[in-house]
């Protein structure tokens, strides 16, 4: 009834390297300067300038969000998750690397925090006592080691624009509103008037608002179904509102399906392509070089592109390709979980709800099957197919498990002429087989005189002296049981 | 997206590492569902509590879909061949299905007919519940065959038949706790039915008690059983303990619904929990009014093979 190993307990990463989905991170990512203890105040955003910013993985050298080795410098991101009922919830969500541990303790400017490994890329999201203070002051954690030092900064401001992403649920912070795109923007009660009418400026409706009585923080509110449709200019100052003017910037997503790595994705699960940004000015999409049109909900489509195979999508001079996959796999029982059973003579094991021999000592096992604790023993439709059943549980009256290499027909008492006949019966566990005499062949080669054969023919014949019914007792199994019961006989006359 | 994508993802790739795990739950977007109290590995925790990726490992594996962190294999979780678990029940036979899914499996459930029977059903915390059904045991195993599955006999009883009981020495492992500063110690109250502080000391001094070592993610559970000190599955510890101070009144059972019923705190351990949840195919169901957790569709010889291995006697109701 133990598990193997503690549930609680995580075992340390071990994934291998996959695909970087495309960053775009809020925060402002600053080299590390001066020592790593996180600042009392860390630094307010400043807002987007006016010339559109690279995203992290376009530049050379830099995983996304990754600053160089000399200066760790790492992003947090807000996460916003929508809940059943209208209800939200905030919270942090910190960028791992893959030089930092799956768990961590880092400094805060008041204490500690323990960060958990979420996956490869990011660490557990936290939700933080004060997320009014935090999301309007900003954040910053340390955490040095001998090998290397590392800050993660979310600098504050009074807005926050937030978009699905690939590899997280629900919406992440983004530096800016994209075209086409659903967001939810958070945002200060009182930005909220001007936060409004740039969204309606954006070509959106900011009809969808989450307030504190819903999990917003306190003083703040949350626009969702954001969904801007018109580009705007940004203003040549650093204003914060620029975050909510979206360029005209095309981008190329895959949504949804079943990835199995990297770019593969499962064949009837392929991805939803949707091209974002000012897709009307700009050139056509294409897919495996066929000219594609939006249908519904903005998803382009080609016939066969979701076919196996290598796939392209292009628009505007920038393409993404993926892979479509067949399913392909095969599934063997394994021994999970180990038991030795109440003699511990034989060991059970437990995959799902199989329940087995353990393979090591069972080859060709099979399925166990139940035996009522009186009548441990199970033979076969071929003489010398007898088997004794494991007691796994030990506990009194609990069936007996046989986990047999032969098809069982009959579960028969360990001692039958000491019986009870009121208590016992022959019981038929098993399709109704008929006995298979030994071939001439085999007969020859002395089969009849193996213990096993001794073992079988003894058995049956000890419990037909007994008179014990059958179960199901009726005339059919009765009669089979009474061919096992001559071939029995017969067996026991050629060795005598 | 639902746990059916999640399930044919890690049926194709069959086995992986536990942050594969984790990316996969964010990447498919799995969506939180809060499914009742889970007990497994925060005691007092309802499953909105535990990380998403947490609360769906649990279910996967209470459903018998996926193992985790099994000693015997090489990586953190491996999908199980796709099964149907029999049992038997009011004179016809069921069979939920279990493990891997695969991508024509509707179609090859479509195409049993005869008088096979099969129903797929929505349920809230867990992938699509598939049922085959038929009053002949023979026929349902032939269909199973047919679409390429295992079949598992009566798998309630013989799981239950397979595991030793709360207090057999084959649930424990002898250990000893860590030693080291900072662990919080805490000691089950059988009274209370929940952790008290405790100090490091009072194992030594204990002849009978679980005790929780904690530090951050970290829970280990030690037995002082006879004076001595075991490594165990907190739920084996609990009930073990509860027996051991003559608390055997915990479950109920309805005869006219065929529920067995448990309190929240003492959710059964691990894979009794499983034949108990393979009997309908359905999650337990909390009853929030009477702290219980609700176990469908046992059958009386069920209930009562789980009752003697938990060390409780059954009111029924």
């Amino acid at each position: 009834m133990s598990a193997n190993r503690s549930p609680s307990l995580e075992p340390a990463s071990d994934i291998g390297p996959q695909e970087d989905p495309v960053e775009q991170l809020a925060s402002i990512v600053e080299p590390l300067v001066g020592g790593t203890e996180p600042r009392r105040r860390p630094p307010k955003y400043r807002g987007l300038s006016a010339a559109p910013s690279k995203p992290p993985s376009a530049q050379p050298g830099n995983r996304a969000g990754e600053s160089s080795a000399q200066d760790r410098s790492l992003a947090i991101e807000v996460r916003l998750m929508l809940e059943r009922g209208g209800y939200c919830s905030v919270s942090l969500i910190a960028k791992r690397i893959s030089s930092l541990p799956e768990n961590l303790t880092v400094k805060t400017a008041d204490g500690t925090l323990d960060l958990r490994g979420l996956q490869d890329d990011w660490y557990q999201d936290i939700s933080l006592p004060d997320m009014t203070k935090v999301l309007r002051d900003g954040v910053e954690w340390s955490q040095e080691t001998d090998a290397c030092a590392c800050r993660w900064l979310l600098s504050g401001r009074e807005i926050y624009v937030l978009a699905g992403r690939a590899d997280l649920r629900g919406f992440i912070s983004q530096p800016c509103l994209e075209l086409g795109r659903e967001h939810a923007v958070l945002c200060s009660e009182r930005s909220r008037l001007e936060v409004e009418d740039a969204i309606r400026t954006a070509g959106a409706t900011p009809t969808d608002v989450i307030d504190s009585s819903l999990g917003a923080p306190s003083g703040w509110v949350v626009f969702t179904r954001v969904i801007p449709t018109r580009s705007v200019p940004r203003s040549d100052a650093n204003d914060i509102l620029n975050a909510l003017r979206p360029l005209p910037e095309i981008s190329i997503n895959l949504e949804g399906g079943i990835r199995l790595e990297y770019t593969n994705w499962l064949a009837e699960h392929a991805p939803l392509i949707r091209v974002y940004g000012d897709v009307d000015h700009a050139a056509e999409v294409f897919i495996d070089g066929h000219a594609a049109r939006p249908g519904e909900n903005g998803v382009y489509r080609v016939p066969g592109y979701d076919s196996v195979g290598p796939h392209s999508v292009w628009c505007g001079g920038i393409s993404k390709s993926y892979t479509i996959v067949p399913f392909s796999a095969s599934w063997q029982p394994f021994d999970a979980y180990v038991f030795p059973d109440s003699g511990a003579r034989r060991r059970l094991s437990i995959c799902g709800p199989l329940v087995q021999e353990m393979a090591a000592e069972a080859p060709n096992r099979a399925p166990a099957l139940l035996v009522p604790a009186t009548n441990p023993i199970v033979v076969g439709a071929v003489p010398g197919q007898y088997a004794v059943a494991a007691q796994g549980s030990g506990v009194r009256g609990a069936p007996c498990l046989a986990s047999p290499s032969f098809e069982p027909v009959w579960a028969l008492p360990s001692d039958p002429l000491h019986s009870s006949k009121a208590l016992v019966a022959i019981v038929l566990v098993g399709a109704p087989r008929s006995p298979e005499a030994p071939s001439r062949e085999r007969q020859a080669r002395g089969h009849y005189w193996s213990a096993a054969v001794e073992a079988w023919s003894r058995l049956i014949l000890d419990a037909k002296r007994k008179r014990l019914r059958t179960e199901p007792d009726n005339a059919d199994t009765r009669e089979l049981w009474a061919a096992y019961a001559r071939l029995a006989r017969q067996i026991r006359r050629v060795r005598t | 997206m639902s746990l059916d994508d999640l399930l044919l993802w890690m049926s194709a790739r069959g086995e992986g590492s536990w942050p594969q795990f984790r990316s996969a739950v964010e990447e498919l977007h799995v969506e939180a569902e809060d499914t009742g109290a889970d007990g497994e590995s925060s005691d007092e925790a309802v499953a909105s509590d535990l990380p998403l990726y947490q609360a769906v490992r649990l279910n996967l594996q209470r459903l018998g879909h996926v193992e985790f962190f099994s000693t015997n294999v090489d990586k953190d979780w491996r999908v199980v061949p796709p099964t149907l678990a029999t049992s038997e029940q009011q004179g016809q036979w069921r069979g939920v299905l279990c493990g891997a899914r695969f991508p024509d499996l509707q179609r090859r459930l479509a195409g049993v007919g005869g008088a096979v029977s099969w129903s797929s059903d929505e349920i809230t915390g867990m992938p699509k519940r598939i049922e085959m059904a038929a009053t002949d045991l023979e026929e349902l195993c032939q269909a199973a065959k047919r679409i390429g599955l295992a079949v598992q006999l009566q798998a309630p009883t013989s799981l239950l038949a397979a595991i030793p009981p709360v207090d057999d020495p084959r649930s424990r492992f002898p250990a000893e706790p860590p030693a080291g500063p900072g662990w919080i110690v805490e000691r089950f109250s059988t009274s209370k039915l929940r952790w008290k502080r405790a100090e490091s000391r009072d194992l030594e001094r204990t002849r009978t008690g679980l005790f929780q070592f904690r530090l951050k993610y970290q829970r280990f559970h030690f037995l002082r059983w006879q004076g001595k000190t075991f490594r165990v599955q907190v739920q084996v510890g609990k009930y073990a303990v509860l027996r051991r101070h003559r608390i055997r009144n915990l479950l109920s059972y309805d005869r006219g619904q065929s529920v067995l019923s448990v309190p929240v705190p003492c959710r059964p351990p691990f894979l009794l929990e499983r034949a108990l949840v393979l009997c309908s195919g359905r999650l337990p169901r909390l009853v929030p009014a009477q702290r219980l957790l609700a176990y469908t569709q046992v059958p009386w010889s069920v209930a009562q093979l789980a009752g003697q291995l938990l060390r409780q006697e059954i009111q029924l109701r």
